[in-house]
């Protein structure tokens, strides 16, 4: 939100929500230029996919049903396909390969969330 | 069922979270159109570049042309159609600039113009008869003419110190020549631009000089400066706020000298009509709105006049007080009485009219009246004190001192008639007084006494009351000593000293010649005179017989001195009938004893004679007898 470029939808969205003063003046009080490219452009989809995954564990670790697998590897399948669009100029934006990097690893780390929940869970039913 | 339940709502919460995460991530997706193609991908080759630059060209979208034309140089920097492209670009320069230069963006327009300038240049070096190569230059010229009339423009501003305006000319005009300077004005331009950027310099210098001494209140100083800074002000009315500021500033600084002019003004007029409490105030306050003024010496000397005349009143005010609280300290006054200590109370009036005229309008005055009110209803109160207790002249005292502690005061014409009254009063007493002592003298010691004792009466505490009380004494004691003789006199009388019984008479009736008993005084003195005659006429017959017997006896001498002693201490009887006989007689004894005295005178000188000659002729012979 401060350091992306303003022709993204959302700051559409934030100025029909009267927010658009306040977000010109965040983006203007806390220019990031400094930062790295992937950081800025990058990161924001790898944190949506890592959220989005961890959400669908959270909800969906119950059981071991394929379907739970479909929902929790959501996140990622959408990111991709959001990607892959990009490069087929099928959705608005520029497909970079770092962004594909930073998805994969995203996923992983939600994985990862997984495999410590499923411990705790384990270690409370001993207990 | 239960189970069933919680599936479908994880599932459902499961596609909601979902559907907020997608809508989430189209936040992220771009607004704008697809950006004009990405530098032509490695597969697209230079030809279809140019293709669709003439596309473009051809739909008169310049720009999108002009990125395609690019593409293509940069795809193949030696290829033959270059030279197309590169007029292409050229004349799309040319376009772009008479664009810029029908919307008034000359320095644009040139630049557009120098680029296409350039190409033609590069692509066509010695043909200068190329029609767009003298349309170009004439375009830029033209733009040079327009930057000259900027710059122009920017001179007339400059002159009439709008250096806003001048600076905005000027900038336009050096935009232009930035790129093409034919006349060489870019210099003078720089130069007009830094005079611009002094003037500004010397405005703000000029103003922060004239704010610093308006803060400090040097608004002479500080209207000077800001003055000059109104010489350096722009008259842009982008700038008319400072303008406004400084005249406002100015505005100020007349009212604060108007104020002040007023202030000092209306001090005088008060300071004149020593009113010095508001003098003091308006100089007080002249000073405060504008304390370095040039004439605030004078104030401050008058200021200083008005502090000397309020010690010399508080001096004065002091010395009323002073009077007022030692009245009961008189002595140090080197007054005996406290009664004479108002005497002081004098001083008050005349003291109090000094400080009148020194000072009218003092608060104090005020005090000092209401004090003086308050001692002459006190000298007043003593006053009819002292004449309750009958002592008139001690009640006049006070009531002169309280018509000379307040002369003005409405009561003293019913004062002045007490005064009067009492002077009267006084006077009449006096006149007593003087009457009694005039008795006194006369030796009228009843009526002397009569009056003194009516005075007394009258005038219980008149000063010389002891006076009096000395008089009557001195009366009482004559009449006594007098008392005293007659009764020595009645003594002698008794004793038959007749001479010594008048005598007393006598010198009682000299010490009190107007008694009440002198006439029965006077009669005992007539009886002892005759007593008195009756015992010379018994010593004169007894001396006229006794003289006879001497003479009888042939004594002539006794006789005579017998009768001479009768004719010198009985001399009234000498002429007295009574005796007329017994005075014949002595004369004729007298006579007869002179005669007889006168023949033994005679018969003596004969003698005398006859032993002379008896003498002389013995002494005649002898002497003849030896020689």
């Amino acid at each position: 939100m401060i350091s992306r470029d303003k022709s993204l939808v959302m700051f559409t969205w934030f100025d029909w929500l009267g927010l658009g003063n306040i977000v010109s003046r965040l983006r203007h009080q806390f220019s990031l230029e400094i930062l790295p490219d992937w950081f800025i452009y990058s990161l924001p989809n790898g944190l949506w996919t890592y959220s989005l995954t961890s959400v669908m564990i959270l909800i969906r670790s119950q059981s071991n049903q394929l379907i739970n697998l479909l929902w929790i590897l959501s996140g990622l399948l959408l990111s991709l396909l959001f990607e892959i669009g990009q490069a087929t100029k099928f959705v608005r934006g520029t497909f970079d390969v770092v962004d594909i990097f930073v998805i994969i690893i995203s996923f992983i780390l939600s994985l990862f969330n997984l495999v410590i929940l499923k411990k705790l869970l384990l270690y409370k039913k001993k207990i | 069922m239960i189970k069933i339940k919680k599936k479908n709502a994880i599932n459902i919460l499961s596609l909601v979270i979902l559907s907020f995460y997608v809508i989430l991530a189209a936040g992220s997706i771009d607004n704008d159109p697809p950006p004009p193609p990405q530098p032509c991908f490695e597969d697209r080759i230079y030809d279809h570049c140019i293709e669709k630059g003439d596309d473009f060209f051809e739909l008169k979208n310049y720009e999108q042309s002009l990125s395609y034309y690019e593409e293509a140089l940069n795809i193949e920097q030696n290829n033959q159609k270059n030279i197309y492209v590169k007029s292409q670009i050229a004349q799309i320069y040319i376009y772009k600039a008479d664009t810029f230069l029908n919307d008034e963006k000359y320095d644009q327009a040139m630049l557009d113009y120098q680029k296409a300038l350039g190409i033609y240049k590069e692509i066509d070096k010695n043909n200068k008869n190329n029609p767009n190569f003298i349309y170009i230059q004439n375009q830029m010229d033209k733009i040079a003419e327009i930057a000259h009339d900027f710059y122009e423009k920017g001179n007339d501003f400059f002159a009439n110190n709008n250096y806003e305006s001048a600076e905005y000319y000027y900038n336009e005009a050096l935009k232009i020549f930035q790129s093409y300077d034919p006349k060489s004005y870019k210099v003078q331009i720089e130069n007009q631009l830094n005079e611009i950027e002094n003037k500004r310099k010397q405005y703000n210098e000029f103003k922060n000089n004239a704010d610093t001494y308006y803060e400090n209140k040097d608004y002479d100083q500080a209207d000077i400066f800001y003055n000059k800074a109104l010489n350096y002000a722009s008259t842009n009315p982008t700038q008319q706020d400072k303008i406004n500021y400084i005249n406002n500033q100015i505005d100020k600084i007349d009212s604060y000298k108007e104020k002040y002019q007023e202030l000092v003004k209306n001090g005088n007029i008060e300071f004149l009509d020593k009113n010095y409490d508001k003098a003091e105030k308006d100089y007080q306050q002249a000073l405060e709105i504008y304390p370095k003024h040039l004439k605030n010496k004078e104030i401050e000397e008058k200021l200083n006049n008005i502090e000397t005349i309020r010690q010399n009143y508080q001096k004065l005010y002091d010395q009323i007080m002073t009077i007022f609280d030692d009245k009961n300290n008189y002595e140090k006054y080197g007054y005996e009485k406290e009664e004479y200590y108002y005497l002081e109370y004098d001083k008050i009036n005349e003291i109090y009219k000094e400080g009148l005229n020194l000072y009218p309008k003092n608060s104090k005055n005020n005090n000092i009246a209401e004090k003086i009110n308050e001692e002459y209803q006190y000298l007043l109160e003593k006053a009819k004190k002292a004449e309750q207790v009958g002592s008139p002249q001690s009640g006049k005292f006070y009531y002169e001192r309280a018509l000379k502690l307040d002369p003005d005061n409405s009561n003293n014409d019913d004062i002045k008639l007490k005064i009067n009254k009492i002077d009267n009063f006084i006077d009449n007493f006096q006149k007593l007084i003087n009457d009694a002592d005039n008795k006194f003298k006369e030796k009228d010691y009843d009526m002397a006494l009569e009056k003194y004792n009516t005075a007394l009466k009258q005038y219980k505490y008149h000063p010389k009351t002891n006076d009096i009380k000395a008089q009557i004494s001195e009366i009482q004691k004559i009449k006594e000593k007098c008392q005293s003789l007659i009764n020595e006199g009645k003594v002698e009388y008794d004793k038959m000293f007749y001479n010594n019984a008048k005598n007393y008479y006598e010198e009682a009736l000299e010490l009190c010649p107007k008694d009440d008993q002198n006439e029965a005084l006077r009669n005992n003195i007539f009886e002892v005179e005759q007593k008195i005659t009756e015992q010379w006429e018994t010593l004169l017959l007894q001396w006229f017989n006794e003289g006879n017997k001497l003479f009888e006896n042939k004594k002539y001498e006794e006789a005579e001195k017998c009768y001479n002693d009768i004719l010198k201490f009985i001399p009234e009887l000498s002429n007295s009938s009574q005796y007329k006989q017994q005075i014949g007689i002595i004369n004729q004894q007298l006579e007869i004893i002179k005669s007889k005295n006168n023949f033994k005178k005679f018969i003596l000188s004969l003698a005398m004679c006859v032993l002379a000659i008896v003498i002389s002729v013995v002494t005649f012979i002898v002497l003849n007898n030896h020689f």
